[in-house]
């Protein structure tokens, strides 16, 4: 046990060598996460071997309307990170909503979807009262199947804007993945990012970034 | 040993790395003489404006500095010994008569000169400033061997703060103007965001990023066409495109399959899908971001949290379609975004994030190098290099103020090209 300590501790330190202060912070962080991978391998939590146990955990992409990546990597690879395609219907088509015509509840609803927030740079939600948000919220659209779901995910100013984008996507598509583990059609949810591009808050404190780094919910009622 | 490392952990966690720099100058020194005007030339406000286009266009082509003004120098012979002692390589002499600019180079060392013709202006500085710049870029090309940048084009996007009533707090469209951050023209009056804007090899053709069915959708338009056509017509959002330089194939990010990831999309020779996307890469828990392609298009560079914060991949595009791995390119720094590939291939450019800040790096294929290009307080994103991959402009980022910055290779000065309202970010350089 005292090696091991000894161990990890020598490894952090030949970590810090070779950069600023801020670079080996990132190596630090970076390497308890791979030791945290190895530790949960040791008690049978395996994050990228685990296969599916079947084809109800796999949905992949509606027919033919893109190439996607051998099913075999996908199936032994994503295990834990559930991607679901996109709607069916395209927003102001066939009787789809156009998503301008979305908007923010009021009243009783507008506490129901408030919004769920993000620990920086994750796009999981960890917060065990946004959590519980998302199984309400989930259970009002179950209730009300004609109710249709926009969700937008958004970050603090500190990444660049185009990575920001990106992140902003992941982020409510995770959200969107939450609701449809708890029953939620896939087809009533639609997902935009606004990258760092609509701030909540100015300013440049933590609790500012923690107001920004958000997923924010409109909705449509036939 | 306990105490050891305890004591010699905050050395290695706090230290501070030092870079070394050179201070000496590629850069070589050239003098511009005051514009001369003839006794009954009234208009000496034109003529002053356009011997300070001339005096920009040269200290941004890249090779030579412009000296400052030396009233003891202004009457001095072309010939006179004085610009050797000096160490002067290079003296233009200007003169302004009626509507005419006329302009002598010197070569001191070569003791030649030469006379360009003579320019005549409409008086219309908008007009006359393009006469300026290719005077500009012929003196690089007699001097250097290399035409300058002088009148190119760049492409980027202007965001602007709504007025009260309005639905969004802030709109984004795409305008275009000249390198020296002259004629700004809007180019979408879109009520959304439009993003992302870059050149397409079809003449007065461009794409940008448009949100404004509310998702993220690539479009394709011209200079003469109010809006854009939807180039890419998967569900979900698509963004950050890039289109190969050898042409028939472009690179986005999309979250069509549930996960912002790496596509590509075959096109044909009029820049129209052909055949179906295809997902490049995902990777478990990451977020894909921001492609750019090689010069001879077989290799894609994106960013990627896949192992942790953002960092650059580059990754082969296989002919046979089998999926390849992507390897780490960038490892100095750790938070590394917004890559750009240089034309001619030797380098990428991209923005990393150094002791909190955000500045512009050049990767080095040649050597293998990672170096930065840019210091000082402020974030800076989006580098896009000219077509002679020895110049680049960027955009500083701040919830306050965005503006766009030029700099060459040989130069730690960038030079601010634009100006007034707005927000500009994304600047993508012109073709021609």
């Amino acid at each position: 046990m005292k090696s091991s300590a000894y161990l990890a501790l020598f490894s952090l330190l030949i970590a810090g060598c070779s950069g600023t202060s801020s670079q080996s912070w990132e190596d630090l962080k970076t390497t308890g996460r791979y030791m945290q991978k190895g530790v949960d391998s040791l008690w049978g939590k395996d994050y990228e071997s685990r296969m599916l146990t079947s084809d109800q955990e796999f949905i992949g992409p509606w027919d033919e309307e893109f190439i996607p990546l051998n099913h075999g990597d996908l199936r032994s690879q994503f295990a834990t990170d559930m991607a679901l395609p996109q709607p069916k219907g395209i927003p102001g088509m066939n009787g789809i909503p156009s998503l301008d015509h979305f908007y923010s509840p009021s009243g009783e609803l507008a506490a129901l979807f408030n919004s769920v927030h993000f620990e920086t740079d994750e796009h999981i939600l960890k917060n065990k009262s946004d959590v519980q948000a998302i199984f309400q919220i989930a259970s009002y659209l179950k209730s009300h199947p004609s109710t249709y779901l926009v969700v937008a995910g958004h970050c603090d100013e500190r990444a660049s804007a185009s990575y920001n984008m990106a992140l902003g996507v992941r982020r409510a598509n995770y959200v969107r993945s939450m609701l449809v583990k708890q029953g939620v059609d896939l087809n009533r949810i639609y997902t935009v990012s606004r990258g760092k591009e609509e701030p909540l808050a100015s300013g440049h404190t933590p609790e500012v970034w923690r107001q920004n780094r958000r997923a924010e919910f409109k909705i449509y009622e036939k | 040993m306990k105490i050891l490392s305890l004591l010699l952990l905050p050395l290695l966690l706090f230290g501070e790395l030092e870079v070394a720099l050179s201070t000496s100058s590629p850069l070589k020194p050239i003098y511009l003489t005051r514009c001369q005007l003839s006794a009954e030339e009234t208009d000496w406000r034109l003529f002053e404006d356009l011997r300070q286009i001339l005096e920009f266009d040269l200290n941004t082509g890249g090779f030579v500095s412009v000296l400052e003004v030396n009233d003891a120098w202004e009457k001095i012979d072309l010939s006179h010994p004085l610009w050797q002692q000096q160490k002067i390589p290079f003296v233009c002499l200007i003169q302004g008569s009626k509507n005419r600019l006329s302009v002598t180079l010197c070569q001191v060392d070569a003791k030649t000169s030469k006379k360009y013709p003579d320019l005549v202006l409409s008086g219309q500085i908008d007009d006359d400033r393009y006469q300026i710049h290719r005077l500009s870029n012929q003196i690089h090309k007699d001097l250097f061997g290399k035409a300058g940048i002088a009148g190119m084009k760049i492409l980027y996007a202007q965001r602007s703060k709504n007025k009260p009533k309005e639905e969004t707090e802030w709109s984004s469209n795409i305008w275009l103007s000249d390198i020296d951050g002259a004629n700004p023209r809007q180019l979408t009056h879109e009520k959304g965001y439009c993003l992302s804007p870059g050149f397409l090899t079809e003449k007065n053709h461009y794409f940008y990023v448009t949100y404004r069915s509310g998702q993220a959708k690539i479009c394709k338009a011209s200079f003469h066409q109010p809006q854009g056509e939807v180039m890419v017509s998967l569900r979900g959002n698509q963004m950050l495109p890039a289109f190969s330089p050898k042409g028939g194939v472009m690179a986005f990010i999309t979250d069509v399959a549930g996960r912002p990831d790496l596509f590509l999309q075959p096109l044909d020779k009029e820049g129209h899908m052909t055949g179906k996307a295809r997902q490049l890469f995902s990777a478990p828990k990451a977020t894909q971001a921001s492609p750019t392609f090689s010069p001879d298009g077989t290799k894609v560079a994106f960013v990627s949290d896949k192992d942790g914060p953002p960092r650059i991949y580059v990754l082969p595009l296989a002919s046979d379609g089998k999926p390849a791995r992507p390897t780490l390119l960038t490892k100095q720094n750790r938070e590394n975004t917004s890559p750009a590939w240089s034309p001619d291939g030797k380098k990428i450019a991209y923005s990393a994030k150094v002791d909190g800040i955000r500045q512009i790096w050049i990767y080095n294929f040649e050597n293998d190098e990672e170096y930065p290009l840019t210091t000082g307080p402020e974030n800076k994103e989006n580098p896009a290099w000219a077509p002679n991959s020895h110049h680049l402009v960027y955009n500083t980022e701040s919830e306050e103020s965005c503006e766009l910055f030029l700099i060459h290779l040989n130069s730690s000065d960038p030079v601010k090209i634009t100006k007034g309202p707005g927000q500009k970010r994304f600047p993508a350089w012109g073709l021609y």
